[in-house]
């Protein structure tokens, strides 16, 4: 069945606080709002998807780091100017993402 | 140089990539088993058996802040969360130099750039992992998807075509051994034989034909279709157009009877010989008009024939009477009922003629079309002959010389054009009808009948609808417009500069706009849904 082509179509109606509804419990599955509602209709249970609750912060932080990453190389570049207190920044921040769960 | 792409977070059910490409020394790729950026990077450092760890020369990365693949691959995971669809945010490509190529990391790293630049991953978190565990040098690259800002995904589509081609420019470039590939050769690399069921190509397509002979038939049937379509649209609108031809005679006609069968009663009503008296009406009708004729039946009947009278006894019954009052009202009404008949009949001749010269107009044009390869232009070029010269010019150089006009149809290996001249003279003496037909519009003289134009009128209703019906079952015997359309367009991009070139040889200058159009437009489509998606 799941190698079959969908060449059927079903037009479903919702309010748009519905729609609002599905939209989120879908995207919380990681899965398009048509997929999502086909599976739920043929009796699967799509599964939430497990989301690292630090992933923001991981990010933020690694932004953070390409700049300082970046201002590293210019500085190497640019003799005359010290580089080892960036580079312990850097580490420093590297470090700080390593601890986070 | 070779390298194998492959989605390494798709592993977990074994999505398994194979490629085959060099003729005598395959190489083959397969996806390695993890589930994640931090498996694949464990894997990248400390191997299968995690005590490998020797096996690292360098490592580096884009757009990440370390170049410890652990700790990056944490930071990936973490960017892929941007994208709440994406289910497999790991790419993985592995680079690979030949044994012999003494390759420094800066021409390994020139190679890995240009990669992810021409793929359009040059924006993309990457790690790179060069290892010393082989003899021959090589790297893995570790990519994620999501893009680390707009959290969009990369698709792969197509890399392997991509990769290929960097591969062989930077193997020129720096001066290393060419590896023959089959979608992008060097240019002194002979030609590599397709290997059935190997290629991911031979793979998706029942028949082993190249992919510019597979564009090219399809751009054939593709064309095909949209004639059928075309021949289609317009058989249909023919036999709606025959259709309500015949309606209409058949509505005047009966119009016709009606008000003459009125006429005939109301006569009925005046004189003792109607027949005779609508005779004379019709007669004065035509010679003097309508007018005339009915102002005479009103006031003067008694002119059209011997009215019906009832004997009137008079002076107590010593004297009868004629009386024909009662005829002498009734003509009244019948002068009404005459008038009426006589414009409908009017009508109808009208009609009759006219449909008379349209089916001799069309059946003019079937014979151009029978006659001529570009019969428009034909039609166009014997219109102007009859605007300057006359038509019975024109019809006798299309009876005697009918190549003055157009190329002629040929049978025959294209020498003979007999059938051909044998339409042409019959298109002759069809627009020679036509312009009978033309001056006998208005008039009662047509060598035709109500009666015979009608039934002509229902048998090209039937000829038409048969037509429809032919048409229709040819164009479902041919694969659906939309069908083709979506191979095409999904095709072109797949194609390597080299099998391009080759097409622009063999394709003619619509296949080439056409596929142009199909490319444009389903780019169109993807982009209206990818926007979808992000709305």
């Amino acid at each position: 069945m799941a190698s079959a082509r969908r060449t059927a179509t079903k037009l479903i109606r919702y309010t748009p606080e519905e729609l609002r509804l599905v939209t989120d419990r879908a995207r919380a599955c990681g899965r398009p709002v048509a997929c999502y509602v086909r599976e739920c209709s043929l009796g699967a249970v799509p599964k939430e998807r497990h989301v690292h609750g630090n992933a923001e912060l991981i990010r933020s932080l690694a932004g953070i780091g390409n700049t300082l990453s970046e201002l590293t190389r210019v500085v190497i570049a640019d003799s005359a100017l010290p580089s080892a207190e960036l580079r312990g920044a850097l580490d420093e921040l590297l470090a700080v993402i390593r601890r986070i769960d | 140089m070779n390298c194998w792409p492959s989605f390494d977070g798709s592993i977990d059910g074994g999505d398994s990539r194979v490629y085959s490409q060099v003729e005598g020394t395959p190489v083959i790729a397969i996806s390695s088993k993890s589930q994640s950026f931090g498996a694949i990077a464990k894997y990248l450092v400390a191997g299968r058996s995690g005590d490998e760890s020797d096996r690292v020369a360098w490592t580096t990365s884009r757009n990440l802040p370390t170049a410890d693949p652990e700790l990056a691959g944490k930071i990936m995971r973490a960017t892929a969360q941007l994208s709440d669809r994406v289910t497999r945010p790991v790419y993985h490509l592995a680079l690979s130099f030949d044994p012999h190529d003494v390759v420094d990391r800066a021409a390994i790293e020139r190679v890995a750039d240009e990669v992810l630049h021409r793929l359009g991953l040059h924006d993309y978190q990457v790690v790179i992992v060069a290892h010393r565990d082989r003899a021959h040098a090589h790297a893995h690259l570790l990519v994620n998807r999501v893009h680390p800002e707009t959290g969009r995904v990369w698709e792969r589509s197509y890399d392997y075509r991509m990769i290929q081609q960097v591969l062989r420019e930077q193997e020129r470039a720096l001066g290393l051994r060419e590896v023959p590939g089959r979608l992008v050769q060097s240019p002194d690399s002979p030609p590599l034989e397709r290997t059935a069921g190997t290629t991911r190509e031979a793979l998706h397509r029942p028949e082993l034909l190249t992919p510019v002979e597979e564009l090219r038939r399809d751009l054939g049937a593709y064309e095909q279709v949209v004639a059928l379509d075309r021949a289609r649209l317009e058989a249909e609108t023919a036999a709606q157009v025959a259709r309500v031809r015949a309606d209409e005679l058949s509505v005047a006609v009966a119009q016709a009877e009606r008000a003459a069968a009125s006429f005939d009663r109301a006569l009925a009503q005046v004189y003792r010989d109607p027949e005779r008296a609508r005779m004379a009406f019709l007669h004065i009708a035509r010679e003097a008009g309508i007018r005339q004729a009915a102002h005479g039946l009103a006031m003067e009947p008694e002119h059209f024939g011997v009215l019906l009278t009832v004997e009137r006894s008079r002076l107590g019954g010593l004297l009868t009477a004629q009386d024909a009052t009662k005829a002498r009202v009734a003509a009244r009404a019948a002068a009404e009922r005459g008038w009426d008949a006589f414009e409908a009949e009017q009508a109808l001749w009208r009609l009759v003629a006219d449909a008379r010269v349209r089916r001799l107009e069309d059946a003019f044009a079937r014979e151009l079309a029978m006659a001529y390869h570009h019969p428009d232009e034909a039609l166009v070029r014997f219109g102007q002959w009859t605007a300057e010269h006359g038509v019975e010019y024109a019809a006798s150089i299309l009876r005697e010389r009918p190549e003055s006009l157009g190329t002629l149809g040929t049978t025959g290996g294209g020498r003979d054009d007999t059938t051909a001249r044998a339409h042409a003279r019959l298109a002759a003496d069809l627009a020679m009808g036509v312009e009978q037909a033309r001056r006998e519009i208005g008039g009662r003289d047509a060598t035709t009948s109500p009666a015979a134009e009608l039934d002509a009128a229902k048998a090209e209703v039937e000829r038409a609808q048969t037509h429809v019906g032919a048409v229709r079952a040819e164009a479902q015997a041919h694969p659906r417009r939309h069908d083709i359309e979506r191979r095409i367009a999904r095709a072109v991009p797949r194609l390597a500069p080299g099998e391009l070139q080759h097409l622009h040889t063999v394709l003619t200058a619509p296949q080439l706009a056409l596929m142009q159009q199909l490319k444009a437009a389903m780019r169109e489509v993807l982009l209206d849904r990818e926007q979808g998606r992000e709305q």
